[in-house]
Order: structure tokens, then C-alpha cells, then sequence
């Protein structure tokens, strides 16, 4: 090609790309495939949220492998020949982080009447409030039934999960069922729980994405708040205050299914401690609740003052927790995709799901910075009387939950070989999850319900493709 | 007027690539990688040709056990361990064909499927979950161990080399050599014969899978070798460059070797049943070698260096150099590897690990810029610049 006509097709090109950006197509401006930043891998297999940031610097990557590795590591009951991992129990849920968030990713309740909870727990309390705000334990069981204890030391109990079946139809006469779970307890060691037991069953959430969701401003997050809808939209967003065990402060609370943890510090040692057993720093009293005799006389991992779980292996576990890559969006090209994101918008998902944050200077540098596409405001929202569990938690009421993030929601069969969505996994897709959505967002869900199966299906196409 | 068509619009954008001579597309040392391409095609087929037939002795040796496991025994479980060292040393060289989504990690490309990977050689294994499905006392069938794979728990392994490791050597807790299970334990009925069928079964189940990555790399039929070859070279050639850069730095040198020392359990030591992991890590570095220097036991074809030596001979002195080292350091480490790990911070053994780390990590590097030399984006689990 000669320089005068490459010239020419230099001009001619600049044009065609300036109208091919302005005219692609009306999708929202936020829709692009990067929705962790630069911090996005694209990535679509079995380990899709397992991998490291995509800008993460070499020099970090040794920590990140060596997190990943506490993350996966199996604990073994005291004493053991492996010193560095042992301390299990005496009561726990499982052995190791990764049994719940298996390749980082989603819970999921039994597949079968019977099957114990793999990746799932009940989380327990009594009404009232503790000093810092938090909820009041069952007396003998603790905060969480721990289904499973080491050898000698009796577990708590087994929780039952029972479905009814609810059938209804979309206004254009389509029919859909959906699935009501209930709940029992039984072999229960201590006793009856109590007649005012609240429980909240919850699915162990994902792991990748949260040290970007760690770095959004407190500021940014508060600012959407409006408690008392005074914007008239139906949608109020309200903070959960929680307490920080390390600052001796109220903090906004960020992580879990009502944003009950303010860090990935807490929320990592309170899940090392109530879900497996394993003293830290930040906990460094064993999980055991008053009157259980035989676990209060096991043997712990803790060796001369230490925790069960080392400070440098905490260090590395939280590292990990915040280094995991959100994968890429895929297919974003598809037209179907695209007016999926316009009616996302237009119904008012984005409303709670917020499509873009922009994260501050704090964290890892890698995480400063970077317009990201969660697709969650962080907030707490009523959710209506259906998902309600009636187990209030800091400001967080009973039909209260924090808006979950969307982003590799699609990925969820991929990587964990199942589509069980909401806190308790009763959703079997992400069209049952719409369709139980109420309280704030009961506007929202009869929009969905009232569009066309085409526009429906393009709806849920673009979630999948997240 | 309205949106431009998604096809009008791709077509006009890849008129522009070509006129603008946009590198990812168009450069010319890509369009004569070809030769290297099709080297690394007949690399591939001849790598996991070699483990398929490994894998086969081994499975003809079980079947025959199996049928008469009571004269000598002794024997013959010797010879199957020797014969699953072979096949996995042979395996370890076909590493550097994943991390890419090519036909080991993926298994139909037009539905992007689990490839056969994670029924291969998946680990750390929790032993005791094979004891458990040893002593359930359900039939033991091809089916049963697929589905109960790293299903609610990834160290749940029940499929693939290190479950069969398991069940020929048994638990390690020897500190000079690896697991010694006594050939009594396949012997009679009851347990033993359920780890007969379950050793019958989960090696079967490896052929096969192992088969199947063959068929996707042979010659001349419809399948994954073909689109491979057909891809603009830039993409392929992204693809070699991904699995060596991922497989040196990344995979080798962090995830096997750093998180082993920095952890000192036996846990993390790939083949710690039979003591072999030293072997993998040699097998890995050699699958590197190979890949890179175009040639595959007496097969000698276009080699990535030949490629680079008219591009970038600069890196390419570098990178000969640096896999040769990374070579040399893994021929010195000591055996066994569950011995260094126990090692105080500091020792010899380490120091020699963590001069292979070094070197596999500068070796990374050098892959990414000679990526960058040829205009390819090779997407490794994170940054090496």
C-alpha cells in the first residue's frame, strides 16, 4: 500500500471507528467486558474465579499461591504430625474454606432430602442486641449450627431441608413453578433449640472480586443511601453500621448476605473460627458455646500463645481474598445481550444493582482506582416477606439483605455445577431468582414479569453473560 | 440512520486492521511461524501419544493382576508402580499444552466443556474420601467415580494418576521413601476387592480420557489439531506462548514449588504417595524444552528458537539459555521432595528450589517479551513486565 493511500485509509478508518463507537448500539455506556477494571481476566473455564489479578505484579504472586493454599488446606484435629494445620473443630461446619466456596465460587443447598449441608449453613440467634450492636447467641449452640465435630465431641445438630412447590404464570400465560424451602433441626445435642430461635440459612457466597469491593469508598457507598425514600422511587438502601474488632469502631459493613462484616480481615477470621474452628488473632477464643463439656476439653492447635491459624498464614489468606480476579463478561457483541443490559436498566435492576463503582486509594495498588461493574450498591434492601428470615443483624431487619453482586453470575454452572441463587439457594436459575424478588423490588420483578418471553429471555441472556 | 450492522461493522474494522498493519493481526513474523506451528502440533500428538501408551501398559498390567493377583503378587505390584512412573513422567511432559484452553483443559470448543484435565491429574487428594468410597461398599463403575470427583470439595480426588498412586502406594508416612502399602491389600475379597475393580476402574477411565486428548491432536482427521492450524497464526502462536510462560513461572514455579516451601507439608508435593514429584517437576521443565526447541525424542521439527533467532535473536539467546539453566537446576534437586520440605528456612535443598523458582520466573518473563516481539498477546495468570 503506498503512503498516499495509506494516508487515505488512515482518515478513512479513524472515521468508521469513531461511528462504529458512537452507532454500535443503544446499550448502556457501562456494558463492557472488563468489570473488575484492569484487574479483569478474561476467562471462562472450571477456574474462572480462582486466578489472580490480571495486574497483579509477579513479585505478589507467591502470596497469592500461598493463600490459596491455606484457602484449600484440610484441618486436621489437634495434635497432629502436620503442626502448621491442625486445630479443626471441636465443632465445625467443614474442614477448609474452599469445601464451601469449592473453586471460589457459589454454595449451594442438598441436592437430595437427607444429604448433609455441603457448602451451606444456618446461621442461629435469640432477639436482642449485644453491646456492639450485634445478635445474641442460642444458649449451648452459639450463632451457627455446627453440623459436624471431631472424633469424642458430639455436633450440634443436622438441619432438613424441605421444598414446596409453588406454580403461577407470567401475564402472557407462560407457567413457572418455584421452589419454598423449609427448615428443620434435628439430633440436636443440647436440647431443644429455644421456641424464639431465629435462623437464617445462607449459601457460602463467592470469593473472587471482593478486594475491589473492599476498596470502594465508604463515602460512595453511604451517598447512595436513601433510608427513608425520600426520592419517592420505591427504593430506600440503607447502610448496615457492624462493629470492626480491630479498630474498636462502628464501620460500614460490606461482606456476607447482610453485609455483617466489615473487612476481609474479620470476615475471613469469623469464618475460620465459626465455620471450621480455627483461633486467629482477631478470634482467638475457641468456638465453643457454654455447657458443651466434651469440646471444651479438646485438644486445641494453638501452640505456645500462637492461634491455630498463624499470623503470616492469615496475612496470605487475606491477600488471596482480595487479589481474585473477576472474570471478563463474554459475548457482549449478541444483540440479545445488549437489550438484556437496556432492560436491566429500564426496569431499575440497576436501581439496586448498581452498574458501575469506582474504587479509592486504599488496598493493594492494584485495586485503586478502577471503574468496576459489580452490579450491587452495597446497601441493605427490604426484599419483601418471602425471603424474609426474621433474624435481624446490626441495622439489618429481618427482610433485609444486601444487594448481591452480579458480576461471573453466568459462570456459576461452569465453575460450580449448579444454578442455586439467593442467600438459602432456593432459586434453580437466575429467572426463579428474579422471580422471587419482592419488597423494594416488587416494581421491578412485575416489570420482568409483564415483558415479552423474547425480551424475558434477553434479560437473562445478558446476566448470563456476566 | 439506525445501528450499523455487527457484521458491516467487523468487516470495515478488519479492512482497517489490515491496511493500518495492526501487529496482533498482521505481522509478518507471525505469518511465518507456520512451520513452528505445525512442530508444535506434531509436538503435542507425539507427547500424549507417548503418555496414552504408558498409560495402556499400565492398564493391561492391571488387567492382568486383576484376573491373578495371588502368585506373586509382590511382584507385580512393583512392576505397576513402576509402570505408573513411567506413564506419569510421560504425562508431565504434555503439561505444557494446557493453560490455554486447548483439548486437555477444554473438551468441545464450540460448547466450551470441561476438558478431561481434572480427571486426569488433579491434586493434593484427600486419601481418606478413596478410603471412604473403598468402604462404602457401593459397586465401583466409571460413573460413580466421575460424579463423586472434587464434587463438593476440590481435594476430594477420585479419578486420574494420583488416585491410582494411592491406591498402589498408599499413605506416605516413611521419611526416606515413599508409601508402602502392602500388595496384601488387593488380595481376597471384601476391601481388597473392591480396590482391585476401583484400580481397574479409575485406570481404564485414565486411558480413556487420555485417548481422547490424542484423537484431538492426531493428524489429518476433524478436530482440535486442524482449527488449530487453520487459526490466523497469531492466535495459535498466543497459545504456545500462553501454556510456556504459564506452565514455567506460574504453575511450576509458584503453585508446585514456592507453595510447597513456604507451606513444608508433604500436602503439597505432587506425587507424594510414591516420592516422585522431583521426576514431574523434571518431566515439566523438559515439556518446556521441548516445545521451545522444536523437537520431541528424535523428532526434530521447526523450533520456536529458529523462529525467534530471525525476529528477536536478542531474546532468543536469552530464553535458549534460560531453559537450559532451569534444566540443570531441576536435574540438582534432591530426592525426595517431602525431604527437602521438612528442611529448615535456608538449607541447601531449598536453596537449590528456589534457584529453579528463579529461574523459571525470569524464564516467564522472556516468553511474555518474546510475545511482545511478535506482536501476540499471551495472557498469563497475571503481569510479568
Amino acid at each position: 500500500v503506498s503512503a498516499v493511500t495509506r494516508a487515505a485509509l488512515h482518515a478513512a478508518c479513524a472515521g468508521v471507528l469513531a461511528f462504529a463507537q458512537a452507532h454500535a448500539s443503544a446499550a448502556p455506556e457501562w456494558l463492557e467486558a472488563n468489570l473488575g477494571g484492569d484487574t479483569t481476566l478474561a476467562i471462562a473455564n472450571e477456574n474462572a474465579f480462582a486466578r489472580p489479578l490480571a495486574n497483579l505484579p509477579v513479585q505478589d504472586l507467591r502470596k497469592f499461591t500461598f493463600g490459596n493454599r491455606i484457602f484449600n488446606t484440610n484441618w486436621v484435629t489437634a495434635p497432629a504430625s502436620v503442626d502448621a494445620f491442625d486445630g479443626l473443630g471441636p465443632v465445625f461446619n467443614r474442614v477448609s474454606c474452599s469445601a464451601c466456596h469449592t473453586r471460589d465460587g457459589r454454595g449451594r443447598p442438598p441436592e437430595s432430602q437427607g444429604e448433609p449441608l455441603q457448602s451451606m449453613l444456618v446461621r442461629l440467634s435469640v432477639p436482642g442486641t449485644q453491646p456492639h450492636g450485634g445478635i445474641v447467641p442460642v444458649p449451648h449452640y452459639g450463632d451457627q449450627l455446627n453440623e459436624r465435630a471431631i472424633q469424642g465431641v458430639p455436633a450440634e445438630g443436622r438441619t432438613v431441608v424441605r421444598y414446596t412447590e409453588l406454580s403461577d404464570q407470567y401475564p402472557d400465560g407462560t407457567p413457572f413453578t418455584l421452589i419454598e424451602p423449609t427448615y428443620e433441626f434435628v439430633d440436636l445435642a443440647f436440647g431443644p433449640l429455644p421456641a424464639d430461635v431465629r435462623f437464617s440459612p445462607r449459601v457460602a457466597t463467592p470469593v473472587f472480586g471482593l478486594g475491589l469491593l473492599e476498596a470502594v469508598p465508604t463515602a460512595a457507598i453511604i451517598a447512595r443511601a436513601d433510608p427513608n425514600d425520600s426520592n419517592h422511587d420505591g427504593i430506600s438502601g440503607r447502610p448496615n453500621w457492624v462493629w470492626d474488632r480491630e479498630l474498636n469502631a462502628q464501620v460500614l459493613g460490606r461482606f456476607g448476605w447482610k453485609a455483617n462484616q466489615p473487612s476481609l480481615r474479620q470476615q475471613n477470621a469469623g469464618a475460620a473460627l465459626g465455620d471450621i474452628g480455627i483461633t486467629s488473632s482477631l478470634f482467638p477464643k475457641e468456638n465453643i458455646a457454654e455447657g458443651q463439656q466434651a469440646a471444651a476439653a479438646a485438644p486445641t492447635g494453638a501452640v505456645n500463645g500462637e492461634p491455630e491459624l498463624k499470623d503470616d498464614f492469615f496475612d496470605s489468606l487475606t491477600f488471596y481474598t482480595q487479589t481474585l480476579a473477576v472474570p471478563a463478561a463474554r459475548g457482549l457483541e449478541s444483540e440479545d445481550v445488549q437489550r438484556g443490559a437496556t432492560l436491566f436498566e429500564q426496569l431499575r435492576c440497576s436501581g439496586c444493582h448498581v452498574a458501575t463503582l469506582t474504587t479509592g486509594t486504599s488496598g493493594p495498588k492494584e485495586l485503586r482506582a478502577q471503574r468496576i461493574h459489580p452490579f450491587t450498591d452495597l446497601l441493605l434492601h427490604d426484599m419483601g416477606a418471602a425471603l424474609a428470615d426474621g433474624r435481624a443483624e446490626f441495622e439489618a431487619s429481618g427482610s433485609e439483605w444486601r444487594t448481591a453482586p452480579l458480576w461471573g453470575i453466568g459462570l456459576t454452572a461452569t465453575v460450580n455445577r449448579h444454578t442455586r441463587f439467593l442467600h438459602d439457594g432456593r432459586a434453580r436459575s437466575l429467572e426463579e431468582a428474579v422471580l422471587w424478588h419482592g419488597g423494594e423490588a416488587r416494581t421491578s420483578r412485575s416489570a420482568f414479569m409483564n415483558l415479552s418471553k423474547e425480551d424475558r429471555a434477553a434479560l437473562l441472556k445478558f446476566l448470563d453473560a456476566l | 440512520m439506525g445501528n450499523m450492522s455487527g457484521v458491516f461493522r467487523g468487516f470495515l474494522l478488519g479492512l482497517c486492521c489490515i491496511a493500518l498493519n495492526t501487529p496482533a493481526l498482521c505481522a509478518e513474523a507471525v505469518q511465518r511461524a507456520r512451520p513452528q506451528l505445525q512442530t508444535y502440533a506434531d509436538i503435542a500428538y507425539r507427547s500424549y501419544q507417548a503418555a496414552y501408551q504408558h498409560a495402556q501398559a499400565l492398564q493391561h498390567a492391571v488387567d492382568e493382576f486383576i484376573v491373578q493377583p495371588t502368585d506373586d503378587a509382590d511382584e507385580q505390584v512393583q512392576m505397576l508402580r513402576q509402570l505408573w512412573l513411567d506413564a506419569h513422567a510421560s504425562y508431565g511432559l504434555t503439561e505444557v499444552f494446557r493453560f490455554y484452553e486447548g483439548p486437555i483443559d477444554f473438551g468441545k470448543q464450540t460448547d466450551r466443556s470441561q476438558g478431561p484435565e481434572p480427571l486426569v491429574n488433579a491434586w493434593p487428594l484427600n486419601e481418606t474420601y478413596i478410603d471412604q468410597v473403598i468402604e462404602q461398599g457401593v459397586q465401583i463403575t466409571r460413573e460413580l467415580l466421575i460424579d463423586r470427583n472434587a464434587r463438593d470439595d476440590e481435594a476430594d480426588v477420585t479419578t486420574g494418576f494420583h488416585a491410582i498412586e494411592y491406591l498402589l502406594w498408599g499413605p506416605d508416612r516413611n521419611a526416606n521413601g515413599p508409601g508402602q502399602r502392602s500388595p496384601r491389600d488387593f488380595l481376597g475379597g471384601g476391601e481388597a476387592q473392591r480396590r482391585r475393580q476401583y484400580l481397574q476402574v479409575a485406570t481404564d477411565l485414565l486411558v480413556d480420557d487420555l485417548g481422547q486428548v490424542v484423537a484431538a491432536w492426531s493428524p489429518s482427521e476433524h478436530n482440535y489439531r486442524q482449527m488449530f492450524l487453520a487459526l490466523p497464526p497469531s492466535d495459535s502462536l498466543a497459545k504456545v506462548l500462553t501454556g510456556l510462560a504459564t506452565l514455567s513461572g506460574f504453575e511450576l514455579g509458584f503453585e508446585r514449588l514456592a507453595t510447597a516451601l513456604d507451606s513444608g507439608s508433604q500436602e503439597d508435593e505432587q506425587s507424594c504417595f510414591s516420592d516422585s514429584t522431583i521426576e514431574d517437576v523434571v518431566a515439566n521443565v523438559s515439556g518446556v524444552a521441548n516445545v521451545y526447541f522444536g523437537r520431541f525424542g528424535a523428532m526434530q521439527g521447526a523450533g520456536m528458537d529458529a523462529l525467534l533467532a530471525v525476529e528477536h535473536p536478542a531474546i532468543n539467546e536469552l530464553l535458549k539459555r534460560q531453559i537450559i539453566q532451569s534444566e540443570t537446576l531441576a536435574a540438582a534437586l534432591d530426592r525426595p521432595f517431602d525431604r527437602t520440605l521438612a528442611t529448615a528456612p535456608g538449607s541447601p535443598q531449598r536453596t537449590r528450589v528456589e534457584a529453579l523458582i528463579t529461574s523459571l520466573q525470569t524464564q516467564t518473563r522472556l516468553f511474555k517479551q518474546a510475545g511482545a516481539a511478535l506482536g501476540v498477546a499471551i495472557v498469563v495468570a497475571t503481569e510479568y513486565e
